[in-house]
C-alpha cells in the first residue's frame, strides 16, 4: 500500500478514535497520546512496530479531532450552579439559555475557520517567516513569560467590594478574590516547583510528570462541581442554522487567531491565557465572536503547537503532543511538513462533519442520563489513567492539584491562575533564579 | 484606553531603552515587567485600591427585589439639593442590581436640563457581556422624574447607565453661576493619572535601585518607570475624560482630545499590534549578527500594512450591501466598561 | 429572584441556595447576604468540597513538598535511560570525558560515561559561574556525581544539571610532566606542566582563534591555548609574561600535533620563582633531593634534544663518568642490545647504549619498562635520564621513570636528517629561489617567539637569513635543540616576509645540530 493511502487511513483512524474520545469529559488528548506513545516505544524492534508514516498522521489527527469535538462536552456537560461558583462561562450561558446546540456549533465553525487560517494562511509563510522572529526572539521568552504572569496577575479584577461605605471591609470584601487568585497562582507555582525539580513520580514514566497535576488543576474540580452541582441542565433545542455570517467568522478568525497563535508560539503559554490576551487585545464584544473565537483559539494552540515541529527551518517543538512525538521522531524536511498539513486538513474537515451528530448524540444521552452520573464515570476513568501510569503517587499530586484547582472556582478567581504550575518555576529558570529559589525551598 | 493596550504600550516604551534589551538578553527581565506594571498602573491604582476608600455623601441603592425608577430619582435630586444648599462637592454612588451570576439589572439616569429634571427607567436585565436578555426590555416601563434644584452640567455626553459589576460614582461640583458641573468617576484619574506621579514614583523606586545596585540601575529604573507611567497619561488623553496631567501641581482634570472612545476596538488593537512590532523592532537591533535583515518599513510591511489591507478588503467583501452596526461604548461608560469587561 | 415574572435564563433550574433565605435577594456563591447580613447556608457537599479544597492545597501541598524534599533522586544508569523518561530527575555517576567547554551565551557542557553509555550535560551560565568560583569544573578524567533533569529526543539525550550544591566531583590526578614528555598516549588526560612564559598570543582581532601562551621548561617548549573566557578568569595576567608558572592542561590533538589545553584560568599558578619539581613519592622526592645536592656547577644544562641525528646537549655515552656519580644526567646514545628479565627473577631490564666507541650499560625495572611508549630496540637512538651509579669502578645508568627513556630516531646513524652535503652559501639565495628547497648551514642567533612557532637569524660566512620553523611542521624535540649560538644544517622553504628574505623549515626533522 502507498505512503499516501497508509496516511489517509490512519489520519481517519486518528479523527475518529479522538473524536470519540473528545466526548468523555475531562479526557485530554495528550494522556492519550501519551498511551500511544507507550505503546509504539514497546514496539520498537518488533515485528509490529509502527511506522512513522502511520503514526505521525495519526497524531496529527488526533489532536485536531479532540480539539474540536473536546467542545461538546466542554458546553454541554458543565451545569454552571450559580450557588457555588462566582462566574459563568460564555459557553454554560449558552447551554442555560437552551442553546447549548448553537453554542457547540459556533465553536466548532471557530474550529474550521482556524483549521483554513493555519493551512491556507500560516503554513505558507510559516517557513519564512517563523524563523526570523526565531532568531530575534530566542533569547526573550523569559521575560515575555514575566510580562504575561504580571499582566496576568494585574488584570484581575476584583469582584466583591461593589456595596456598603468606602473603608477596609469594603477594600477585603473586593481583594478576597484577588487573594484566591493570588494564593491559586503561587500554591500553583510551588507544585510547579517540586514537580519540575523533585518529581515524586517514578523517573521511568517521568514523560507525564506533569500529566497528574493537570488533571488535578483542571479536569477534576470541573468533574467534582458537577457532580455536587444543585443546578440541573435547561431543556435544550437543536436549531437549524447559527447566527453567524462572514463577518462575524473574520472577527473570530481574527481574536482567535492572536490568541492560540501566542500560545502555540510562545512555551507555557496555554490556550487559555492566549486567548485572554487576544480577548484583551482585539475588544470584541459580541458573544458570538467571544464563543467562535475561542473555537479559533484552542484549534490554532493545539494544532498549531504541533505543526510548529514541522516547519522547515525552525522545528520548534511546542506543546505536549510536539514533545511526545518527539522522543518517537525528529523531522526532517518538506515531505514532514506537507504530511502533517495533509493530515489536518482531512482531519478538520471529518471531525466537523462529525460534530453535528455527536452533538445531538450528546444531547440524547443527556437527555436520558443525568450529567452528574456521566461526570462520575468520567471522574472514575480519570482516576484510574492517572493510577495506572504514575501510581499512588500520581493520585496524591492529583489530589493536591484538584484542591489548588478548586479555589479559583469556588473563591470567585480566575482558573488562569492554576497555570502558575508552570509558568512560574519556568520563568524563574528561564531568568536563572529558579535554582536560588528552589535552594530556599530545600529542593535542591 | 483597555488595560492591555495599556500593559502593551509600557512594554514597548521600555523597548525603548538599551538597557532594557541588554538585561534581558542576560536574563533580567525588570525593565520589561516594570514597564508593563508600569503602564497598567495608573488604573490598577484608581480601580484596585483608591475607590473602595473613596467616601461618598449619598448611595442610590436600588432594591434587586423591587426596582423603583421613583427612589432613585429622588435620591439624585436630593444630592442635587445637597449640593446646591451646602455649596459643596457631593459624592453620589449608583449601586449596581445584581440579579444572577450573570445578570444584572440595567438602569439609566438622564438629566434634562431644560425641564430642570431627572429621568430615571430601569431597562433590560443584561448579561455581564452587557448583552440585553431577550424578553426582558419592557419589565419597567415606567419613567420617573424628579425635579433638580440646579442645572447639572455634563461636558461630554454621559448616559449614566448602570449595570454590570460595581456602580459608577458621579461628583456635584457647584459652579459659580449656580449650577452643577458633573464629574464622572470622580476618583478616577483625580491624582493617580498623572505626569508628575509617575516621576515621584520613578523616583523612589530608582533610589531603592541605586542602594541595590548603584547609579546606573537607579536612573534607568527612573526612566522606564517615569516614561511607561507617562505613556498611560498620554494615551488617556486621547479619549474624553482626560487626566489630572500634573498632580499636585494641577487641581482638576484636563479633558481628553476626544479622538477616540477608549473601548473602541480598533484603536486598541493597533494601541497593542503596534506595540508587540516596535518590542520586535528594538528586539532586532538588540541581536548582535543576525542571520536575517529588515528594515523597519519592511515590518510594518508585512506585520501590519499588508495584512491590515487585506484584513479591511475581506471585511468590506463580507459585509458588502449589509448595515453593520458597531456597538459604541458611550464616553463616559467606556471608562467603567473596560475596567468591568476586564474582570 | 429579582420578581416574580418569568424566570431568568438557567435560573428555574439552579438551586434556591443561590438566594438569601432571608430577604430572597440573589447572593450566589457568598456565604453571608450583603444586603441583610444573614448567613446563607450552603449544602454539605459544597461546604465539604470547599473545606477539602483549602486543605488540600494547603497541607496536602505541604506534605507533597516534604516528600520531594527528602526523597532520594535515583541514580540512573545512562544505558537504561529510555524515552518514556524524558523531564526525569536522575542522579548519575561516571567520569568526565572531556573537559566542560563554556558557550557562548556563558552556558557550560561537558560529556560525562558511567560504563553504560555517555550523555551530554548542559549547564546554565549562573551554574558555571558557581562552578568556577567553587573550582569544580570538570576536566577529563575527574569523577562526577550530580542530578540532572534528563531530556529525552528520538536521536539524542541530554541532561541539564539540576543545581551545583549537589555537584560532587573527585578530581583526576593530573600527573606532573616535562614538557618534553608529553605524547599521545597523553591524549584525553590532564597533566600539570610547569615552566616559564616565554610570550602569550592573544588572538588576532576578528579571528575565532584562541590565545596561544609559550610556555619553556628545561626539557623544552609547548603552546598552551585557552579562550578570552579562560584568559579573562586568570589572577595577575599583566605579570604573566615572563613569569613562571604551574597549569593543569588538558592533553589534546589538533590537525594530527598535540595540543594543550587549559581549560579555566583558575588552572594557571603564577609562581614566585622557577617551579619546584612535583614529585608522585617520598622516595623520588629523597632521589631527587640527593641527586641535587650531589650535583655540581659544572653539570650540563639540560636541553632536552631528541631531533633525528641530532647531537644534543645531553651527555654523550663517553661523557658519563665516575666523576657524575648520583647525578641526574640525560645520555644520548645508539641501543645496541637489549637484554629483559630472566623469568621468575628479579633482574631489571639492561639496555646497553653506545656511541661510537663508548658503552654504557643502563638499567630499569619491569615497571620502568611498562610506561616506555616506544620500547627500545638495537639500532635506535634513544635518549633516556636517570641516575649515575657507580659500580665497580664503571658508571651505568639507572633510569627511574619510563617517560624518562624517549626514542631520539629509529633510523640507522647512517641516515642523517639533513644532508649537509647539499648546503649553500646564504648569500647565493636569492628571490629568484621562492618556493625552492635549500640547505643552508650556520649559526643560530637570537630566538625570536612567533605565535606558533620559533624564529632565528642563521649567520654563515656569507649572510644572514631569517630560518623560521612553525611548530605544527617541525617536532618540538628539535625546537628544542635550538638556541643562541648552536651551530646547525637546516632543510627548507625559501619564501619571503615583509621584503625580507627567509627561509621556512621543512616539515619534519630538517633542522639537525652540527657538532
Amino acid at each position: 500500500m502507498s505512503v499516501f493511502w497508509i496516511a489517509l487511513f490512519a489520519t481517519l483512524a486518528g479523527t475518529v478514535i479522538a473524536s470519540l474520545l473528545a466526548c468523555l469529559p475531562g479526557l485530554h488528548i495528550y494522556n492519550v497520546m501519551g498511551a500511544l506513545v507507550l505503546a509504539i516505544i514497546a514496539l520498537v524492534d518488533t515485528q509490529w512496530a509502527i511506522a512513522p508514516e502511520i503514526y505521525l498522521p495519526m497524531m496529527a489527527a488526533m489532536i485536531v479531532g479532540w480539539s474540536m469535538v473536546n467542545t461538546i462536552p466542554a458546553v454541554l456537560l458543565g451545569t454552571p450552579d450559580e450557588s457555588a461558583m462566582f462566574t459563568v462561562l460564555p459557553g454554560q450561558k449558552y447551554l442555560m439559555d437552551g442553546r447549548g446546540f448553537e453554542g457547540t456549533m459556533i465553536t466548532a465553525v471557530g474550529g474550521l475557520a482556524g483549521a483554513f487560517f493555519l493551512i491556507l494562511v500560516v503554513a505558507p509563510f510559516a517557513p519564512r517567516y517563523l524563523p526570523v522572529s526565531q532568531e530575534v526572539l530566542k533569547g526573550h521568552m523569559h521575560w515575555v513569560l514575566w510580562i504575561i504572569i504580571t499582566f496576568m496577575l494585574m488584570s484581575e479584577w476584583p469582584k466583591g467590594g461593589n456595596r456598603g461605605p468606602a473603608g477596609w471591609a469594603k477594600f477585603y470584601d473586593a481583594w478576597k478574590t484577588l487573594l484566591a487568585g493570588l494564593a491559586t497562582f503561587f500554591l500553583a507555582g510551588l507544585l510547579g516547583f517540586i514537580i519540575l525539580t523533585r518529581s515524586p513520580v517514578s523517573h521511568e514514566v517521568a514523560f507525564q510528570n506533569i500529566m497528574p497535576a493537570f488533571v488535578g488543576l483542571f479536569a477534576i474540580p470541573w468533574c467534582l462541581l458537577n457532580i455536587i452541582s444543585a443546578a440541573d441542565m435547561p431543556k435544550q433545542t437543536v436549531t437549524k442554522s447559527l447566527a453567524v455570517n462572514g463577518d462575524i467568522i473574520l472577527r473570530s478568525v481574527w481574536s482567535g487567531s492572536l490568541g492560540g497563535g501566542l500560545a502555540a508560539y510562545f512555551p507555557i503559554v496555554t490556550g487559555g491565557v492566549g486567548g485572554m490576551l487576544a480577548g484583551h487585545a482585539t475588544a470584541q464584544r459580541d458573544e458570538r465572536i467571544f464563543i467562535m473565537g475561542q473555537g479559533v483559539s484552542k484549534f490554532i494552540y493545539f494544532v498549531g503547537s504541533f505543526i510548529l515541529m514541522f516547519v522547515p527551518g525552525l522545528h520548534l517543538t511546542r506543546g505536549g503532543g510536539a514533545w511526545m512525538a518527539k522522543t518517537l521522531y525528529t523531522p526532517s524536511g518538506i515531505s514532514d511538513y506537507y504530511l502533517i498539513l495533509g493530515s489536518i486538513a482531512v482531519a478538520s474537515a471529518v471531525a466537523y462533519l462529525l460534530m453535528e451528530p455527536l452533538t445531538k448524540l450528546t444531547l440524547k444521552f443527556i437527555s436520558r442520563y443525568n450529567y452528574r452520573h456521566v461526570s462520575s464515570v468520567a471522574l472514575a476513568i480519570i482516576i484510574l489513567m492517572v493510577w495506572g501510569i504514575t501510581g499512588w503517587i500520581g493520585v496524591f499530586i492529583m489530589a493536591v492539584g484538584t484542591g489548588i484547582g478548586l479555589l479559583p472556582v469556588l473563591f470567585g478567581s480566575r482558573r488562569l491562575n492554576c497555570l502558575g504550575i508552570l509558568l512560574f518555576p519556568i520563568a524563574c529558570n528561564m531568568s536563572g533564579f529558579g535554582e536560588t529559589i528552589t535552594g530556599w525551598l530545600g529542593l535542591t | 484606553m483597555k488595560g492591555f493596550s495599556h500593559f502593551m504600550s509600557g512594554v514597548a516604551v521600555a523597548s525603548f531603552g538599551p538597557w532594557a534589551i541588554e538585561a534581558a538578553q542576560q536574563g533580567n527581565p525588570i525593565f520589561f515587567i516594570l514597564g508593563g506594571a508600569c503602564g497598567i498602573l495608573p488604573d490598577t491604582i484608581d480601580f484596585k485600591f483608591y475607590r473602595f476608600f473613596y467616601e461618598h455623601d449619598v448611595y442610590i441603592t436600588p432594591d434587586p427585589l423591587n426596582p423603583d425608577p421613583q427612589y432613585v430619582a429622588n435620591e439624585f435630586a436630593r444630592a442635587v439639593a445637597l449640593a446646591v444648599d451646602e455649596k459643596r462637592y457631593v459624592r453620589v454612588k449608583l449601586v449596581s442590581v445584581r440579579l444572577g451570576a450573570d445578570f444584572w439589572q440595567q438602569y439609566s439616569v438622564k438629566i434634562d436640563n431644560e425641564k430642570l429634571e431627572v429621568q430615571v427607567k430601569f431597562g433590560p436585565v443584561v448579561n455581564t457581556g452587557q448583552v440585553p436578555v431577550k424578553g426582558t426590555e419592557n419589565r419597567y416601563p415606567t419613567v420617573a422624574t424628579a425635579k433638580l434644584k440646579a442645572k447639572v452640567i455634563q461636558t461630554y455626553d454621559a448616559a449614566l447607565k448602570v449595570d454590570i459589576f460595581d456602580g459608577p460614582t458621579i461628583g456635584f461640583k457647584p459652579m459659580d453661576n449656580g449650577d452643577l458641573d458633573l464629574e464622572f468617576l470622580p476618583w478616577h484619574r483625580e491624582w493617580s493619572h498623572s505626569l508628575t506621579v509617575g516621576a515621584i514614583l520613578g523616583v523612589l523606586l530608582g533610589a531603592v535601585a541605586w542602594w541595590a545596585s548603584g547609579w546606573t540601575m537607579a536612573w534607568q529604573v527612573f526612566v522606564t518607570i517615569a516614561a511607561c507611567y507617562g505613556v498611560h497619561v498620554v494615551e488617556d488623553q486621547l479619549g474624553h475624560m482626560g487626566s489630572n496631567i500634573f498632580y499636585p501641581l494641577t487641581k482638576n482634570r484636563t479633558p481628553g482630545l476626544h479622538w477616540m472612545h477608549s473601548g473602541d476596538g480598533l484603536p486598541n488593537f493597533l494601541a497593542v499590534w503596534i506595540s508587540c512590532l516596535f518590542i520586535f523592532w528594538n528586539l532586532y537591533r538588540g541581536v548582535p549578527k543576525p542571520t536575517y535583515h529588515f528594515s523597519f518599513i519592511h515590518l510594518m510591511m508585512v506585520g501590519l500594512v499588508i495584512p491590515g489591507l487585506i484584513f479591511w478588503g475581506l471585511r468590506k467583501l463580507l459585509t458588502l450591501g449589509q448595515n453593520v452596526q458597531m456597538k459604541k461604548g458611550d464616553d463616559a461608560d467606556d471608562e467603567w466598561n473596560e475596567s468591568k469587561a476586564a474582570g | 429572584m429579582s420578581n416574580d415574572k418569568q424566570a431568568l435564563p438557567g435560573h428555574e433550574t439552579q438551586s434556591h441556595e443561590m438566594n438569601c433565605i432571608n430577604c430572597g435577594r440573589f447572593v450566589g456563591a457568598v456565604s453571608k447576604c450583603p444586603y441583610c447580613g444573614a448567613k446563607v447556608e450552603k449544602r454539605m457537599s459544597l461546604v465539604a468540597v470547599r473545606w477539602a479544597a483549602v486543605l488540600l492545597a494547603t497541607i496536602g501541598l505541604f506534605l507533597l513538598y516534604l516528600m520531594a524534599k527528602y526523597r532520594e533522586i535515583p541514580v540512573v544508569k545512562l544505558g537504561d535511560v529510555t524515552p518514556t523518561m524524558n523531564f526525569a530527575q536522575i542522579r548519575i555517576e561516571g567520569q568526565a570525558q572531556s573537559d566542560a567547554r563554556t558557550f557562548r551565551n556563558g552556558g557550560m557542557g561537558f560529556t560525562v560515561s558511567d560504563g553504560t553509555g555517555v550523555i551530554m550535560v548542559f549547564m546554565s551560565p549562573k551554574q558555571a559561574k558557581d562552578l568556577a568560583a567553587s573550582d569544580r569544573v570538570p576536566k577529563a578524567g575527574d569523577k562526577v556525581n550530580f542530578a540532572g533533569g534528563l531530556s529525552v529526543a528520538e536521536d539524542e539525550a541530554s541532561v541539564r544539571l539540576i543545581s551545583t550544591k549537589d555537584f560532587q566531583i573527585t578530581r583526576a590526578p593530573a600527573a606532573a610532566v616535562r614538557l618534553a614528555n608529553i605524547t599521545d598516549a597523553m591524549v584525553g588526560k590532564s597533566i600539570v606542566i610547569a615552566g616559564k612564559v616565554v610570550d602569550v598570543f592573544p588572538p588576532p582581532a576578528n579571528t575565532k582563534r584562541p590565545y596561544a601562551l609559550k610556555i619553556q621548561d628545561d626539557s623544552g617548549e609547548q603552546t598552551v591555548n585557552f579562550w578570552q573566557s579562560e584568559y579573562d578568569q586568570i589572577q595577575g595576567k599583566d605579570v604573566l609574561n615572563g613569569a613562571y608558572v604551574r597549569l593543569r592542561v588538558s592533553v589534546d590533538t589538533y590537525q594530527d600535533k598535540i595540543q594543550l589545553k587549559l581549560a579555566a584560568g583558575g588552572d594557571l599558578e603564577i609562581l614566585d620563582g622557577p617551579p619546584t619539581e612535583a614529585y608522585s613519592s617520598p622516595g623520588k622526592k629523597a632521589a631527587a633531593t640527593y641527586a641535587k645536592k650531589k650535583a655540581t656547577a659544572a653539570t650540563p644544562a639540560r636541553d632536552f634534544s631528541r631531533g633525528r641525528s641530532v647531537q644534543s646537549n645531553s651527555l654523550s655515552v663517553s661523557e658519563v663518568t665516575t666523576a657524575l656519580d648520583g647525578k641526574t644526567v640525560r645520555v644520548r646514545g645508539r641501543v645496541d642490545s637489549v637484554k629483559p628479565p630472566q623469568e621468575g627473577t628479579k633482574q631489571p631490564f639492561a639496555v646497553m647504549l653506545k656511541d661510537k666507541d663508548a658503552a654504557l650499560r643502563v638499567t630499569y625495572w619491569p615497571a620502568v619498562d611498562e610506561v616506555i611508549p616506544v620500547k627500545p630496540t638495537p639500532g635506535t637512538l634513544f635518549e633516556m635520564e636517570g641516575v649515575v651509579e657507580v659500580y665497580q669502578d664503571t658508571p651505568q645508568l639507572k633510569v627511574k621513570s619510563g617517560y624518562k627513556v624517549k626514542l631520539v630516531d629509529d633510523a640507522p646513524a647512517s641516515a642523517p636528517a639533513v644532508d649537509v652535503s647539499r648546503a649553500v652559501p646564504v648569500s647565493s639565495i636569492t628571490a629568484a629561489n621562492k618556493g625552492e628547497t635549500r640547505v643552508v648551514q650556520g649559526t643560530l642567533g637570537v630566538p625570536r617567539a612567533l605565535r606558533g612557532g620559533v624564529a632565528y637569524t642563521l649567520t654563515d660566512d656569507s649572510g644572514s637569513i631569517d630560518l623560521v620553523l612553525w611548530e605544527s611542521l617541525v617536532p618540538t624535540d628539535v625546537l628544542g635543540a635550538l638556541a643562541e649560538g648552536v651551530k646547525v644544517a637546516v632543510s627548507g622553504e625559501v619564501g619571503e616576509y615583509e621584503g625580507q628574505l627567509q627561509l621556512k623549515a621543512d616539515r619534519g626533522y630538517s633542522a639537525m645540530v652540527i657538532p
